[in-house]
């Protein structure tokens, strides 16, 4: 049979010569210990957003088509640990309704009854904005909206925060507040950095500035969307391939983590085309002793159907954006060479703009098609096992989820409203039309606690209703754990429904290989072998999938 | 320090990692009081510590760190270095000049009011020289430079005129001096020579008043007033003649002696581009009324009537463009008058018959027809083909000559609102040419 892959660093790292069994002690691992103590706060990053570009487009190579290795933060699960990067939220676990539109949120956002100091601001831009600190003392970076686009960048950065929130990122509490422009004013060591000019006082004329035609309440009350500053000390982004030369925890290329290769199924499916180094943060962060680096997402102001015009003010998305590169040397040939005659697909697609949600359709969404702005080595890496994780992920938001998030938009614009679900929900559908259909789309293997003897599991494909499953084809075997050889404990067998008992035999180590039997889906009867180990405590040890 | 964390490595080799507390000065990189981590942990957190060692900072590159510093305004802009609003340049400053350096002053909206200071200063590889000085309401968009003063006695020019959205009018006086050592003069009319070509220098003094109002949002009407002068030379090209060895003082008018004149007109430029600079539809009408009015006896009074008309078709799409445009000129000397030869309009060069050398053909009467199809590669790369016809006669009674026409490839580079960088290749009955210019062709 085609080659059975057990991937990861928690797996590929520990299989160095002198650990020769299959499964240790510690496995699956839980929680990678990337948070151990580093004594002085590394140096402050300053990435440079044209650099950003040139380096990933045309400076590093993509990788070798066949020669990518797998994931190298997976356990023996092939599920990416609790780290600094990352903690499993609605992957392992149901988050209600009231969790998921709380998201990252904390407390109840910035004090609305007293002033805003603005301690800096920023002119120009995507979206010019200012850091203030409220009455409580807590600092917090604020955006607005142009009039005319009510809620569309600081609509999609709310609901941004949310999403990556629950899918396990860090991300920084946000919320959407209205205040009057009275209630704001300027701190006496403010300072302003105005496009292309050396940052210098703030003024007055700088707030009239930033907050001139922007988007407000009837009542005059503007709409800011407010994010507090993560904990600890900002010391700049990280990027999407190698590691942080002075973070000591940062030992697994990034490029290799599974939790970024996977994050191009969540970019696509929300369009956020601009997740790019510039849009994290990593913080220095001290909890029981130890001091770190925590690693963030942020500003999502330009995904669904925000973005930008070419002077770079808020408005919808270019309908380039997640259809191809900034600068696509393909699409620059073909069109140069058929004079202008051949035409870059997304031409026809055909954007319903909504003033507050902009432009984003599923019609023709593509998953393998979608494009960030410019070259991603985290997304080049990922592999199929890479997007099944993460679609699965996207599986667990259910349609009544997704509403919800979306209305925490705020956009008080019901039909936009709607429709942006809508398009998200369709998008969400392709997502698992996509990466269900490459693998055996079975997952979340447990023992039943109500069925002993069983072993239950997950049929996402199924679930997601891209085929109907005709039985499912097993075998039992004894795994000897010093060899890795299995021997079979009997005959294959079938069953129709998703449990599947376990054998009378109890070696300490049980392996089952499972098949799909669905018409239609072929790719599901590439084989899945489940491990348990039968000490004490039966627990399931160990999923490798068919490539 | 170490000795914990050598305990806490040697815990690790029974199956577990586990670290001794400490005082919090004395915990060492890799450090952590609940660490308990098994066998398959247990490589990756010696890696970890392993890299404690080796731990260094960032370190971005030289191309990295010039653009940050861009980016964060340490170093301005090159377009931007001024010091008192006076930005150094290298440009070209007219036919022939080839590149000059000089510094431009621009001092726009001087104390928040309306008023506008600009002035020129420039000398070029060729020896030629251009100074100017304009003051008043200004014809700009945002910061952006204004046109030279001397431009604009040319229906071309007026199509670069800028409007301010929030400031639909432009009342400035204007001074400007130019020295241009080696104008090149092939004879009048259609049949003028190649191996003809002379040289000749022309020294222009201008002084004048420029007055124009948007009356509609399209649609700006302006009147100039004024007094120009040129003195005529012997050209500074040492390869050429002079232009009196090969031309017989007929076919020079105005050869003998430069008159002052008073110099006055009107013009109306319909602007409906989507984009000046970079038009992918739309249209443009401008026609303009001059007269030299001679101040000696025996100077010539005439007339300029001349109109450029512009078109951009989208072609299915944006980003192809079918470019269209139509210019004549007619000069109306009073009876027996003839229009001097140095003030003839003429076609050659990079906007207008590309095969063709700067001042190729003059004439009293010219027309011009200009056809692109451009193409968008990518938002800031465009590729053109192109032809352009045209044909002159050498006094305003006489039929135009025969066309003249020419062919070629362009590639562009631009962004939303401009042309960066043009490239046209051009072939013609007089050979293969290659523009280098910074503006587009039309």
């Amino acid at each position: 049979m085609r080659s059975l892959f057990l991937a990861g660093a928690l797996v590929a790292f520990a299989a160095a010569p002198a650990i020769a069994q299959k499964f240790l002690s510690d496995d699956p691992v839980a929680r990678d210990r990337d948070d151990l103590h580093i004594p002085s706060a590394p140096g402050e990053i300053e990435l440079a957003s044209g650099w950003d570009v040139y380096e990933n487009t045309f400076v590093r190579n993509g990788p070798e088509k066949g020669k990518i290795p797998p994931a190298a933060n997976v356990n023996t699960l092939g599920e990416v640990p609790d780290s600094s990067w990352w903690e499993n939220r609605i992957g392992v676990r149901p988050m209600s309704i009231d969790e998921l539109v709380r998201g990252p949120n904390q407390g109840d956002g910035p004090d609305l009854h007293g002033t805003w100091t603005v301690l800096r601001g920023k002119s120009g831009g995507i979206t010019p904005g200012f850091t203030i600190q409220d009455a409580r003392g807590d600092v917090y970076f604020i955006k607005v909206d142009p009039a005319k686009h009510f809620g569309l960048a600081t609509g999609a950065d709310v609901i941004g925060s949310k999403f990556f929130h629950a899918f396990g990122y860090f991300v920084p509490e946000m919320w959407i507040v209205y205040l009057r422009k009275e209630q704001i004013r300027i701190g006496s060591d403010a300072r302003v950095r105005v496009l292309g000019m050396k940052p210098r006082k703030m003024v007055p004329a700088d707030l009239d500035a930033i907050l001139t035609d922007v988007a407000a309440l009837p009542d005059g009350r503007i709409r800011f969307v407010a994010s507090k500053a993560v904990p600890g000390k900002a010391i700049g982004p990280h990027k999407y391939f190698g590691t942080r030369p002075d973070d000591s925890n940062d030992v697994i290329p990034h490029e290799h983590r599974r939790d970024l290769r996977g994050y191009r199924v969540f970019c696509a499916w929300l369009n956020h085309d601009d997740s790019r180094s510039l849009n994290t943060l990593d913080s220095y962060v001290s909890e029981a002793g130890r001091s770190y680096v925590k690693h963030y997402l942020q500003d999502f102001s330009s995904m669904l159907g925000s973005g930008s015009d070419w002077r770079r003010n808020v408005a919808p998305q270019n309908p380039r954006a997640g259809n191809e590169y900034l600068i696509d040397a393909g699409a620059i040939v073909k069109t140069a060479l058929s004079l202008g005659i051949w035409e870059r697909p997304w031409y026809s697609i055909e954007y319903r703009i909504f003033p507050e949600v902009g432009g984003i359709e599923a019609v023709r969404f593509d998953p393998d098609q979608w494009r960030p702005e410019f070259p991603n080595a985290a997304f080049q890496h990922m592999l199929p096992d890479d997007a099944f994780w993460a679609a699965r992920i996207v599986s667990r938001f259910s349609d009544e989820a997704i509403r919800a998030i979306v209305k925490e938009g705020d956009f008080r614009a019901p039909e936009a409203e709607a429709h942006l679900a809508d398009v998200i929900i369709q998008r969400r559908d392709k997502i698992l039309a996509r990466y269900f259909g490459d693998l055996n789309p079975l997952a979340d293997f447990r023992l039943a606690p109500a069925e002993a003897g069983t072993l239950v599991f997950t049929n996402h494909g199924e679930d997601a209703r891209l085929g109907r499953v005709d039985a499912y084809e097993y075998q039992w075997f004894a795994l000897d754990n010093g060899t890795g050889r299995a021997q079979p404990l009997g005959d294959v067998a079938r069953i129709s429904h998703r449990a599947i008992p376990l054998p009378a035999a109890r070696p300490e180590y049980l392996m089952v290989r499972v098949r799909t039997l669905a018409s239609g889906a072929e790719a599901w009867k590439k084989a899945v072998d489940v491990f348990l180990r039968t000490r004490a405590q039966p627990m399931v040890v160990g999923v490798e999938r068919e490539r | 320090m170490r000795a914990a964390l050598l305990l806490a490595l040697l815990a690790g080799s029974s199956g577990l990692l586990r670290a001794a507390p400490l005082a919090e000065d004395d915990r060492p990189c890799g450090w952590a009081e609940d660490l308990d981590v098994g066998p398959r942990q247990a490589p990756l957190v010696e890696k970890r510590r392993a890299k404690c060692a080796a731990l260094k900072a960032y370190r971005p590159g030289f191309i990295e760190r010039q653009i940050l510093a861009f980016e964060k305004a340490e170093r301005p802009p090159i377009t931007q270095i001024n010091l008192f609003g006076l930005y150094p340049r290298i440009q070209t400053i007219d036919h022939r000049s080839q590149t000059a350096a000089g510094v431009r002053l621009w001092r726009p909206d001087v104390g928040a009011s309306a008023l506008d200071l600009a002035g020129s200063a420039f000398w070029s590889i060729q020896g030629f020289q251009y100074y100017d000085a304009q003051a008043g309401v200004i014809p700009h968009r945002g910061r952006s430079f204004p046109p030279f003063a001397i431009k604009g006695h040319d229906v071309f020019d007026l199509a670069n005129v800028r409007l301010d959205d929030n400031r639909p009018f432009m009342l400035y006086a204007a001074v400007a001096h130019r020295w241009a050592p080696k104008f090149d003069f092939f004879g009048s009319g259609p049949d003028s020579r190649r191996e003809d070509r002379a040289s000749f220098s022309q020294r222009d003094t201008l002084v004048e008043a420029v007055a124009g109002y948007r009356v509609l949002r399209r649609l700006t009407l302006s009147g100039r007033f004024g007094y120009y002068k040129a003195a005529i030379g012997p050209g500074k090209d040492d390869d050429l003649p002079q232009v009196q060895d090969v031309f017989e003082p007929a076919a020079l008018p105005g050869f003998g002696a430069q008159p002052r004149f008073l110099r006055y007109g009107a013009a109306a430029v319909f602007d409906g581009r989507d984009v000046a600079e970079n038009p992918h539809r739309g249209g443009l009408l401008a026609v303009q009324w001059l007269r030299y009015d001679g101040r000696e006896a025996s100077a010539p009074t005439f007339d300029r009537f001349a109109v450029d008309g512009r078109a951009y078709v989208p072609l299915g799409h944006p980003q192809r463009v079918l470019a269209l445009r139509a210019y004549a000129s007619k000069g109306d000397p009073a009876a027996g008058g003839r229009v001097p030869f140095y003030l003839l309009p003429f076609l050659g060069g990079s906007h207008t018959l590309r095969g063709y050398v700067s001042q190729r053909y003059r004439g009293e009467k010219l027309a011009l027809l200009q056809a692109e199809y451009r193409w968008e590669a990518a938002p800031a790369i465009e590729l053109a083909l192109f032809a352009d016809t045209g044909a002159v006669a050498a006094t305003a009674g006489e039929d135009l000559g025969r066309f003249r026409t020419d062919g070629g490839i362009g590639l562009r580079l631009k962004g939303h609102e401009t042309v960066w960088l043009r490239l046209d290749f051009a072939w013609g009955d007089e050979g293969f040419r290659a523009l280098f210019r910074f503006s587009p062709s039309f």
